[in-house]
Formats: C-alpha cells, sequence, structure tokens
C-alpha cells in the first residue's frame, strides 16, 4: 500500500514497518509496549539500580513499611522484610531472574517445537497419524504435573524447574507450525517449487518460515506470560529457585508467613508478577490485532 | 461415525498405555531401591522382600514386570505409599473427588460468567462497553493465581471475617464421606440441620471456587467475543439481516451456535490450565484434594505417591479432553465425515 508523501517520494512499507504502523496506532498496545519495556531495562539493570544488595541483612530496620507509609524511610523504597533486607532491591534481582529464565526457556521451546513441528506437518500416512496421536495426547498433560515429575526425579531447583517449563511449551509451538505447515502444504506456491525441484528442507526455510514468522512471534508472547506465569507458581510452591536466588514466586512464598502483619511484602511481589504479565498480554494483544489489520487491507 | 469412535477408542487406549509405560519407567528413573519404588514398602527381612519380589516380579525381565505391573494396576493394586503406609488406591480415592469438584463448580462458574460476558462483548464490539469488559478480562487473565487467592485470604477472611480460612467443612458437622463430593455428602446424610451445612460446605468453596473461575472465565470471555465478532462479520448473518430476522432471532439461531463451535476445541486445553491452576489453589486453602496431597508427597519424597498420582491426574485428563473432542464431532456436522489425523 504506497502512501503518498507531499515532501518525499513514495514510500512503501515492508510487511514489519506495516505491522509497526498499526501496533503504534493502538494507545493501549504502545503503553503495554512501553511498561514492558521498562520492567525489563529495570529488571536488566538490577546491579547498577539496586540500591542495597539483595541478600543484605539489617537486623537494625525489621518489616519497615513502603516510603508512602509515614514510618517509612527514603534508604528502603519499599521497606524491608523480616530479616531487614530491602525490597526493592530484592524484587529487581527476583524479576531479573524471572524474566531472563522465562526468555530462555520460551526461546528453547520455540527452536525445539517448530523442528518437531514442521517434521510432523510434512510427514504424510501411518507415521503421521501416530506422531499426531502422541503429540495430542501430550498436549493433555498439565504443565505443572510435567514439572512436578520433573522435579521428583532430578531434586528442585531453577534449572529443573526451567527444564520442565520448557518440556511444558514444546507442545503448543508443535501444534501451532503442524497445523500451519500442514495447511500450507496443499497451497499452490507451495506445489510450483515443488514443481521447482526444491527440498522439503528448502520448502520450510524458504517457503513456509517466512509466512509464519509473525505468528510465531505472537505464540512467542503468549509462551512468554506463561512462562512467567508457571515459572513463580513453581517457585511459589518451592519447587523451583532456592534461597540464595531470589525469583518472584518464591519471594512471595518465602513472606507468606507475615502476610498478616506486613502486607505489603506479600503485595508488592505479586504486582510486580501481576504487572510482567499484563504488558507481555497486552503487548501479544496488540500485535495480533496489528497483524490481523494489516492482512485485511 | 462409527470409525471416528473407534479411532477415538484407539487413541484412548494408546494414550493410556504409554501413560501406564510412563509412570512404569518412572519408577526406574527415580532414586532408591526399584522393589520400594515400585510398592511403597521397604522389607524388614529376606522373608517380605521375597514376598513382594515375587508378587512385583522385580527378579523377571522387563517385559514379564511390566506386564505384571499393568494387571496389578488394573486390579486396584496400586502398592502403598512411602511416607504413610497407607493404600495409594485409598488415599487417591479420597483426595481425587475434592480435586474434581473444586474444579467442576470452577468450570461452572467460569461458564455462567464468561459465555454471556463474551457474548455481550463481541455483540458490541469496538464501543465502550467492549473495552471496559477487554479490559477486566485481560486484567483477569493475568494474575497470577497464588496470588488472587492470597489477596481474597487477606481480604475477605482476615479483614472482614467473612468467609473461613481452609478446608472443605467446618468440623462442627459430622458428615459421613460416601462419595467424596461434600455437597452430595451433605444431601446423603441423615444429619439434623442439612441447610446450615451445606451454607458452612459453600461458605468453605466460595474463595477456591472465585480465584480458579475468575481467571478461566476471563479466557473463556476472549476467547468468546473473538469468536462472535468473526461469526458476525460472515455473509450469512448479513443475508439474515436482510430478510428481517428479529436481532434476538439471529443471535440465537445463527450467531450463537456457531461462535460456540471452534471454542469447543479450545476448552479442552482450558481443562488443563483450570486443573493447574486449582492444584495451586488447593495448597493455598488447605483444601483436602489430589494437588495438596500430590506436593506433599514430594516435599517428603514420596515416589509411589508421586507416581500414581501423577498417573491418575493425566489419565483422568487425557479422558475429558478425548470427551471434549468427542462432543465436539457430535456437535459440528462438518466434522462428522470420517477424517485422519493427518488432515
Amino acid at each position: 500500500m504506497p502512501r503518498l508523501n507531499l515532501y518525499q517520494e513514495e514510500f512503501h512499507p515492508s510487511p514489519w514497518q506495516q505491522t509497526w504502523l498499526a501496533f503504534k496506532a493502538s494507545h493501549i498496545a504502545l503503553a503495554g509496549l512501553m511498561v514492558l519495556a521498562s520492567i525489563s531495562l529495570l529488571a536488566l539493570l538490577a546491579p547498577v539500580i539496586a540500591p542495597h544488595s539483595p541478600l543484605l541483612q539489617n537486623p537494625d530496620v525489621l518489616l519497615l513499611p513502603p516510603v508512602w507509609d509515614p514510618s517509612g524511610s527514603l534508604t528502603y523504597l519499599l521497606g524491608t522484610d523480616a530479616l531487614g533486607r530491602d525490597i526493592f532491591s530484592r524484587l529487581l534481582y527476583a524479576a531479573r531472574t524471572t524474566l531472563i529464565t522465562s526468555v530462555i526457556v520460551v526461546v528453547v521451546a520455540m527452536l525445539i517445537g517448530v523442528t518437531i513441528g514442521a517434521i510432523a506437518g510434512m510427514l504424510r500416512g501411518v507415521s503421521s497419524s501416530v506422531v499426531n496421536h502422541l503429540l495430542d495426547s501430550l498436549m493433555a498433560i498439565p504443565t505443572l504435573l510435567i514439572a512436578i515429575v520433573i522435579v521428583a526425579i532430578m531434586g528442585s531447583g531453577l534449572v529443573n524447574s526451567m527444564w520442565a517449563i520448557t518440556l511444558a511449551l514444546i507442545p503448543q509451538f508443535v501444534h501451532y507450525t503442524r497445523n500451519y505447515v500442514g495447511e500450507e502444504m496443499k497451497k499452490d506456491y507451495i506445489r510450483a517449487s515443488q514443481l521447482d525441484g526444491s527440498t522439503k528442507r528448502q520448502l520450510f526455510f524458504y517457503s513456509i518460515l517466512p509466512n509464519m514468522l509473525e505468528m510465531l512471534v505472537v505464540q512467542g508472547t503468549l509462551a512468554l506470560s506463561i512462562a512467567v506465569l508457571d515459572i513463580s507458581a513453581l517457585g511459589f510452591l518451592n519447587l523451583g529457585a532456592h534461597p540464595p536466588s531470589v525469583e518472584l514466586g518464591a519471594l512471595l512464598a518465602s513472606s507468606i508467613d507475615i502476610a498478616y502483619l506486613a502486607p505489603w511484602n506479600v503485595m508488592l511481589p505479586g504486582l510486580c508478577i501481576f504487572f510482567l504479565v499484563l504488558s507481555i498480554n497486552i503487548v501479544g494483544d496488540g500485535l495480533r490485532s496489528a497483524i490481523r489489520k494489516r492482512v485485511k487491507n | 461415525m462409527m470409525i471416528s469412535f473407534f479411532r477415538y477408542g484407539t487413541l484412548f487406549v494408546l494414550t493410556l498405555f504409554s501413560l501406564v509405560s510412563l509412570s512404569f519407567l518412572l519408577a526406574h528413573l527415580f532414586p532408591g531401591d526399584l522393589l520400594t519404588n515400585l510398592s511403597g514398602v521397604a522389607p524388614k527381612d529376606e522373608k517380605e522382600r521375597q514376598l513382594l519380589a515375587t508378587l512385583w516380579a522385580v527378579d523377571q525381565s522387563v517385559f514379564f514386570r511390566f506386564f505384571r505391573y499393568c494387571s496389578l494396576i488394573f486390579s486396584g493394586e496400586w502398592g502403598v505409599s512411602i511416607s504413610s503406609g497407607l493404600p495409594l488406591y485409598d488415599e487417591i480415592r479420597r483426595t481425587l473427588p475434592a480435586t474434581i469438584e473444586l474444579s467442576f463448580y470452577s468450570a461452572v462458574v467460569a461458564v455462567v460468567i464468561g459465555v454471556p460476558i463474551g457474548c455481550l462483548a463481541g455483540l458490541k464490539s469496538y464501543t465502550k462497553l467492549d473495552y471496559t469488559i477487554n479490559a477486566v478480562a485481560i486484567v483477569n487473565y493475568s494474575l497470577p493465581v497464588f496470588w488472587l487467592g492470597l489477596a481474597f485470604i487477606l481480604v475477605f477472611s482476615l479483614q472482614l471475617n467473612w468467609l473461613p480460612l481452609s478446608g472443605r467443612i467446618s468440623l462442627l458437622f459430622d458428615i459421613p464421606t460416601v462419595t467424596g463430593f461434600i455437597l452430595i455428602d451433605i444431601l446423603l446424610s441423615n444429619s439434623l440441620n442439612k441447610g446450615e451445612a451445606i451454607a458452612n460446605a459453600i461458605a468453605h468453596l466460595a474463595m477456591p471456587v472465585l480465584a480458579v473461575s475468575l481467571i478461566s472465565g476471563a479466557a473463556l470471555v476472549r476467547l468468546l467475543r473473538r469468536s462472535v465478532i468473526d461469526i458476525l462479520d460472515k455473509p450469512y448473518i448479513a443475508s439474515a439481516r436482510s430478510r428481517g430476522l428479529s436481532s434476538s432471532r439471529i443471535f440465537f439461531d445463527h450467531v450463537l451456535r456457531n461462535a460456540l463451535l471452534p471454542i469447543l476445541p479450545l476448552l479442552a486445553i482450558q481443562i488443563t490450565t483450570l486443573m493447574t491452576n486449582a492444584i495451586i489453589v488447593e495448597t493455598l486453602f488447605s483444601w483436602p484434594g489430589i494437588g495438596d496431597w500430590l506436593l506433599q508427597a514430594i516435599y517428603q519424597g514420596d515416589y509411589t505417591a508421586i507416581r500414581m498420582g501423577m498417573l491418575v491426574v493425566a489419565a483422568l485428563i487425557v479422558s475429558l479432553t478425548i470427551f471434549v473432542d468427542i462432543l465436539n464431532r457430535l456437535v459440528d456436522p462438518r466434522k462428522r465425515m470420517p477424517t485422519n489425523a493427518t488432515t
């Protein structure tokens, strides 16, 4: 769609640019992107920003309320926990752990899932039937259950829970890729390049993958929000990260005992998870409707 | 039709078979003695060991052991829990109904809330009402369930003191366990004050059910809204309108039924999320269900309990998913043609 500009020559936005323009038109989606960007920035720069070490205990100020409370103090912006550790710094480090592990988990799951899905989608006959049935039954087992079993075999810990969630996220990518590849394989442009003698590998990488890349990004954001929720849920159930490393769900679980005395200890990590997931979901939604708008035009 | 039923039958049997083999494999993967991992008993002397070894066929070949394992599982001989020493069959028989009850009520509440609101948002799409509903739905959808449950506890039981904190029913009521479903048990019992007992049980149910159903309901609202908007764009709706059908007739006859169809397969995925959330919520509210029981088993390293609990929950969810698939095929006439998995 050429856009007329009085001062310059005609401008033909590429598909990615068109998506970005449609995405930008939605203010909510843009706000979500900004929130997500600022949370990620805060989390990634945690070692630079954090005013205290997340593990440093100060026995003089236990359970200090946040700064907006009359008895709060500016040294500890969001107060302290039962051991006198600065909650703000702990939150930053915890968000960092949760975010980085979730991104790694999603990327690994996407790579494996798309590979299996592409192979399954190009299979024909009995082998396809067997593979697809097996994958369908795998889809049905809940994430948490797979995670529990893996943790039971290998012991609890952040890395093991990451493996568990990777395994649990793979099926949805497989499912999506398999359906998409299966649909595309029937279309004429695939037949054309088949007639040109392209192998299955070339078909996938040069013809199908560029078409599905965008929706794959959308799927990735959905998976990211699930990954954040699952990693913090495992942390909350004491199956994920162990004490020296801070993680949002584990942070929340460790302060349940003092939930009545110092509710901000429970509410702040929860709010942090919530805003992280909310902004990811809003960005994902915005991206999806932007792509829908572009395809419609 | 018969062919597709046969397909689902084989799919179900194959999946169950692979789940049983997986649990058999787990017994070999877990740390510790194989015999203890299978039976749950640490034999005290050589004689007891010999007895158990013949029962579970530990000294025989792997194939024979697997065959024995399958036959024992199907006859209800699931071994005993390592930590408590109670038979696993009875333990699961006690905890599973509590989880099913919690998930079932949550699913019902989610559908009752989600379907009308989702339809409303779809019909009034791109208006202020739609944006409000959408915003509330996406906020609910992003809430971590354990945090929502904690917030409920803080507000409704600690601050306002309206609802009880944990458990299924107050200890004052003596309800004999018949089915394991608390509301049915109360109705079956010959207790004097059934009304009070039911009110008490519902007060205990309110917070966990609400926590789970708010999140699943929000997901349902989003799915249904999208589906209704897509259907309203279809030419047959325009043709129905041009024929002068009333808007309620268009909605119930043409929109609703077609909008619900694409949602059914997605519901199968929602079932697994709902069960996962129910398991997490159980630990918060000390609901005596299978999720709480499984987590205790993990903390105590109770490998027999983990193995059997996983098998039972996975089997339950797989059967539910296949049931939804069959339902989908029955309801949707376009799918009644026999198809194979490749298409």
